[in-house]
């Protein structure tokens, strides 16, 4: 037996069953826009702040695709923290950034009040194809320069390396604003996409 | 064997093996055809073309993958169910009618349905609810449920069972449940389990209409609602100003005449829409219910709610008695952030922001909903008690599902509903609650600012030095040197009531004075030098101005509003130049003391160069801007006296309800025709037993009545008053149906008062919504209609004597009344009607000569101790008459004597017996002995034998 080759119809079989599994793997597998609603509301409260290597890979494939998720994710904007933040108070070390290719903002402003004794710390900057690493030795304001934005949605990603540094806005002290200034709408179409129609 | 058998399989011919991969073929085929046919459905009802994208296809199948295996390892339902379960019975045939329905978007079918009631089959009308796909498209189908007319399941004959497509599910019912809190008038609803022929359907939402049913439960006067109807090919203009486009779902009485009277909203509409500045604030003023439209604008803010805008989602109801228009809650979608307070605006919440003071009562009450029940923790708190009770029905439920699962890359994607799992759904609260944390805090730091600024002028000398004579010699500054402008600026949310102003002076200036004032009027202070305590507070309101929408649409409209500052401008009159000065007030939202900020350049040049007069309407246009508030000031509070001696009132005079007003003793008040007095302030009538005040017509015309209206008249008092010849006062909308007319206050004492001789077609006293009402030692002879017709209102009566009553000797609908001591002969009605949810306690009191003695209905409770019911047509009576109120009417007894009756002792609709309740009924007059008390000091008599000429003689004494 181990000298012939399978049948036609057991290479068939195999091969169908093969394609089943496939088939149903593939439908349990999350699909990538419920992956990102997912990491939308983990971000958004904390759970998750620091993206993983294919979460990110997803999450840019994603606003790659659907040219208007990127501004969706967005509280207002254009350009806007995703991640957990009071007012653009950080609330985590790592936080994330969206940036459309519409958007204006030329530089990142960090407003920094860390607790004097965590200070110095590092804060990495890293985009698509760009990287600033700035050394913190003070209380102050801080600007990093943007590239001009790339003509797909872009994923910033800010690093406090600091040993003492907790996911607590208090102990973080640092507030993620940009310039110029993202002024959130005041007429959201937020609702617009579940109006009702009662009887 | 196996090896035998793995060799035939190895070997399988190519149609063997198509048979072995036909189950493989097949579930994928199912699936694919499946995940495919959700989509094609959902595409087809949202008119979404184009081809389907494999992204797409892929969440329809991972849906129905999950929703398979989560239904495979789905425990069964909680049983009993920790929710009311809605049991339907449907025939098949109905069924397929009312599926065959979900096609068309107007005059859906109902088909007959039985719903299962403590333990009984009522039979009602089922038909689809909603157009939308989550309500028709899926296996949870929305239904209007309609029981039969006489049945009632909580109270409700009509509601809705709703399928919530929302992701965070408790959302607008914790709202719902906030705003019912606040005394917002709104309609019931819950989390229910619907059972349809005995297949479990899952968890519902019910919902019931903002109609009759809910003023009842919540014990307010029948009235009319009206629900805003505006259909989409109609202008916007149209709703707020023609009376077509509004459903009467409610009405005061069941009249024809009443359903289609529509006068009351188009008064309203015309307020809203073409009223000017004036008009609106004495409108608001008198016939808005202020609180409840500031309590529920305050939860719209809270929550950054955006339904009731320019075209949808409006809901009022008119009091007639309180004379006031209520909003009604309902369409609460929360949970949103935006920099805004109101995230849409009508043209309700624009006029009323418009008005001075609104904005001012509404921020107070928001910041003490944010620091209170609206906390993040308090709100997280409810989240969370509503989840555990709903996570054991929710798991279980094998149709639960919900819209906005997916990004907001497009609204296909948006309103794609998708299976829902209590781990989804936790974490949409989560997320939802953060927002509601951001938006909280942002308007807390709003509410707190201080907004009190102060633009001081320069210093002018009003003493010439050179003439050496005062420039002007008011009285207020006569030993004034120097007048200096001073403007106090109000710029931001809620405004400041100032308290005091500390003016600082060059050390050379020995023993300063300092007065201040308004448009040349002095303003009472207290206080030394420099330091000016105002004697009351005054109001700085800010204002508000309409301005552009940055993205307008047919609902969100063009315009929205935005507080502008105000300036208010006073004067100081100072011996001496000053150099400084300070202002300090309350903050209106927060009560915190503010002190004033210097006002910067930027600040004074951002005020409004034009506002609206007050006799400008505004045109909900960019630009408007609000009156000031000043300019709309009524005039001050001052106390009336009237008499003593003869007061003619030849017209009707209102007294506002700043206007305290005294009725001195030996006053006549003269009523001219038609004339009556309308007290919204505090009044007392203070007559004396033998100087008694006397209402009486000044002709031979009856005079109107009188009213005594509204929370401001608290504390009012009649105290030996004789009231006769009166008709019915007539005021704005409010239907006063009797010659004395109390409403909608609190604390009202009637001593020794005589009412008689009242018109035709009129009652004699109406009290409605008075907490408590103490009546004692007062006489109503001789009077058409009711005598004393009290509803909801909570009354001590006693010592009453009423003689010869054209229809009721109390007429009572859901009051709690305590009589005692009393006396009621020939009511050509009945002596007592206790009606809807009535609670009364009768003692020692003497019910003779009237159609029914006792009557209970509308599950009224009416307990009868130590009376005597004598020669009535009948004694007790209980029954049911409408449907709006389930349970039934009970009469009980402790000693109750039922005497010669001309019908009948006791008659029940509802039971053959002819006994109460609970204790029992004597049939004769009380033996010697027994109630002593009646016989000896209420009727001053010494034998019950002597009863019946007695009466006589009192009937004699009223002819």
């Amino acid at each position: 037996m181990s000298s012939r080759r399978p049948s036609l119809g057991f290479s068939l079989v195999v091969l169908t069953y093969g394609l089943t599994l496939a088939f149903f793997a593939w439908g349990l597998s999350t699909p990538p826009l419920d992956r990102v609603w997912l990491l939308h509301h983990e971000l958004k409260v904390g759970r998750v702040y620091k993206l993983a290597k294919e979460d990110r890979e997803l999450l840019l494939s994603a606003m790659a695709r659907h040219p208007a998720l990127a501004a969706a994710l967005l509280p207002a904007g254009q350009t806007g923290i995703i991640s957990a933040n009071r007012d653009g108070w950080i609330d985590t070390p790592h936080a994330t950034i969206i940036r459309t290719p519409r958007s204006a903002a030329a530089r990142i402003v960090l407003d920094i009040q860390t607790p004097p004794q965590h200070i110095p710390y590092e804060i990495e900057v890293d985009g698509t194809g760009w990287e600033r690493d700035i050394a913190i030795h003070a209380r102050g304001i801080t600007l990093i320069d943007l590239p001009a934005p790339p003509p797909v949605p872009e994923l910033i990603t800010i690093k406090l390396k600091g040993d003492e540094l907790r996911a607590d806005p208090s102990s973080l002290g640092v507030r993620v604003t940009f310039d110029p200034p993202e002024i959130p709408s005041a007429d959201d179409p937020e609702g617009d996409d579940d109006e009702e129609d009662e009887e | 064997m196996p090896r035998s058998v793995f060799r035939r399989f190895y070997r399988a011919r190519p149609l063997y093996s198509l048979v072995m991969c036909l189950p493989g073929i097949l579930l994928v085929a199912w699936y694919a055809w499946s995940a495919f046919a959700q989509v094609d459905r959902y595409r087809h009802a949202v008119r979404e073309k184009g081809h389907i994208a494999l992204e797409t296809l892929h969440i329809a199948l991972h849906d129905q993958l999950e929703a398979d295996i989560r239904r495979m390892l789905m425990p069964p339902p909680p049983d009993p169910s920790s929710l009311y379960t809605y049991r339907l019975r449907v025939t098949r045939h109905d069924w397929d009618t009312l599926i065959d329905s979900a096609e068309r978007k107007n005059a859906r079918p109902y088909v007959e349905a039985k719903v299962e009631h403590d333990g009984r089959m009522l039979d009602a009308e089922v038909r689809l609810r909603g157009s939308r796909h989550w309500h028709i498209g899926g296996a949870q189908k929305s239904l209007k449920v309609k029981l039969d007319k006489g049945e009632l399941i909580q109270g409700h004959r009509i509601f809705n069972l709703i399928n919530d497509p929302t992701s965070m599910l408790v959302g607008e019912q914790l709202i719902l449940d906030l705003a019912k809190e606040s005394e917002i008038l709104t309609p019931v609803s819950s989390f229910v389990r619907v059972k349809i022929n005995s297949r479990d359907f899952g968890v519902y939402h019910y919902e019931t209409a903002a109609d009759e049913s809910l003023l009842r439960s919540v014990r307010r006067m029948p009235g009319s609602i009206y629900t805003s109807e505006l259909p989409g090919s109609a202008a916007t203009e149209d709703l707020w100003s023609k009376g077509q486009f509004w459903t009467k779902v409610s009405s005061r009485t069941d009249s024809e005449a009443d359903k289609t009277d529509f006068s009351d909203l188009e008064r309203f509409l015309r307020q809203v829409s073409r009223a000017s500045m004036q008009e609106f604030d004495d409108f608001a003023r008198h016939e808005l219910d202020l609180t409840s439209f500031a309590r529920l604008d305050a939860l719209d803010v809270a929550f950054g709610g955006d339904q009731r805008d320019f075209r949808e989602n409006h809901n009022y109801y008119f009091d007639p008695y309180r004379g006031l228009w209520e909003p009604i809650a309902g369409e609460f979608r929360g949970f949103r952030d935006d920099p805004s307070f109101n995230l849409v605006d009508n043209p309700v919440s624009l006029r009323l922001k418009l008005n001075p003071g609104y904005l001012s009562l509404r921020d107070r009450f928001l910041y003490e909903f944010l620091i209170g029940e609206g906390a993040p923790s308090a709100i997280q708190a409810r989240a969370t008690r509503l989840l555990k009770e709903l996570a054991p029905e929710l798991r279980t439920d094998p149709n639960w599902d919900a819209y906005r699962q997916l990004p907001r890359v497009d609204a296909f994607h948006r309103r794609m509903v998708r299976p829902n799992t209590l781990s989804r759904l936790a974490l949409v609260v989560e997320s939802e609650l953060t927002t509601y944390g951001h938006r909280h805090a942002q308007l807390v730091r709003e509410l707190e600012k201080n907004p009190l600024y102060i633009d001081v002028g320069e210093p002018r000398a009003t003493v010439s030095a050179a003439e050496g004579k005062a420039e002007s010699t008011p009285e207020s500054r006569a030993d004034a040197a120097f007048t200096t402008p001073l403007e106090l600026i109000v710029d931001g949310h809620s405004g400041v009531a100032l308290s005091e102003l500390s003016v600082s002076f060059a050390s050379d200036c020995e023993e300063p004075r300092v007065q201040l004032s308004r448009k040349g009027s002095r303003v009472p202070t207290r206080g030394r030098g420099g330091q000016l305590e105002l004697e009351s507070e005054l109001s700085l309101y800010p204002t508000l101005g309409i301005v552009p929408r940055a993205n307008p649409n047919l609902r969100r409209g063009h315009v929205r509003g935005e507080i502008l500052p105000t300036a208010y401008p006073l004067e100081l009159h100072s011996t001496c130049a000053p150099r400084g000065v300070l202002a300090r007030g309350r903050h209106l939202a927060t009560d915190s003391l503010v002190v004033s900020r210097p006002a910067s350049a930027e600040l004074l040049a951002h005020l409004p160069a034009h506002r609206l007069g007050p006799a400008d309407a505004p045109r909900f246009e960019a630009g408007e801007v609000g009156s000031h508030p000043w300019q709309l000031e009524g005039s001050p509070a001052r106390p009336q006296s009237l008499g003593p001696g003869d007061v003619t009132i030849e017209r009707t005079r209102i007294y506002e309800a700043n206007e305290s007003v005294t009725v001195q003793a030996g006053t006549r008040l003269l009523m001219g025709d038609k004339a009556s007095l309308i007290f919204l302030g505090k009044v007392v009538f203070a007559g004396e037993r033998h100087d008694p005040i006397v209402v009486m017509p000044l002709g031979p015309a009856p005079w109107g009545g009188i009213a005594i209206q509204g929370p401001e008249s608290a504390g009012s008092r009649l105290q030996h008053v004789s009231v006769s010849g009166g008709t019915r006062p007539s005021w704005r909308f409010v239907p006063y149906p009797a010659m004395l007319n109390i409403h909608h206050t609190r604390d009202i004492l009637i001593q020794g008062c005589r009412f008689s001789q009242n018109a035709p077609t009129t009652d004699t006293v109406h009290v409605a919504y008075v907490d408590p009402l103490v009546m004692q030692d007062s006489s109503f002879i001789k009077v058409v209609g009711d005598a004393l017709d009290l509803e909801y209102t909570h009354a001590d009566l006693s010592r009453l004597r009423i003689v010869n009553v054209g229809d009721d000797g109390l007429d009572l609908m859901g009051s709690q009344v305590s009589l005692s001591d009393s006396i009621i002969i020939d009511a050509e009605g009945n002596g007592i009607s206790g009606g809807e949810e009535s609670k009364v306690s009768v003692q020692n009191t003497l019910i003779a000569d009237s159609k029914v003695g006792v009557l209970a209905k509308n599950a009224a409770h009416v307990s009868l101790s130590g009376s005597v019911l004598f020669q009535n047509g009948t004694g007790v009576r209980t029954y049911q008459r409408t449907v709006r109120y389930a349970g039934d009417s009970e009469i009980t007894a402790n000693v109750l004597f039922v005497a010669e009756s001309k019908n009948a002792a006791v008659k029940r609709d509802d039971q053959s017996g002819d006994r109460l309740d609970r204790g029992r009924v004597l049939m004769d007059l009380p033996q010697p002995g027994v109630l002593d008390h009646v016989l000896e000091n209420v009727l001053e008599l010494s034998d019950w034998q002597d009863l019946g000429a007695w009466i006589e003689g009192q009937r004699e004494q009223v002819r």
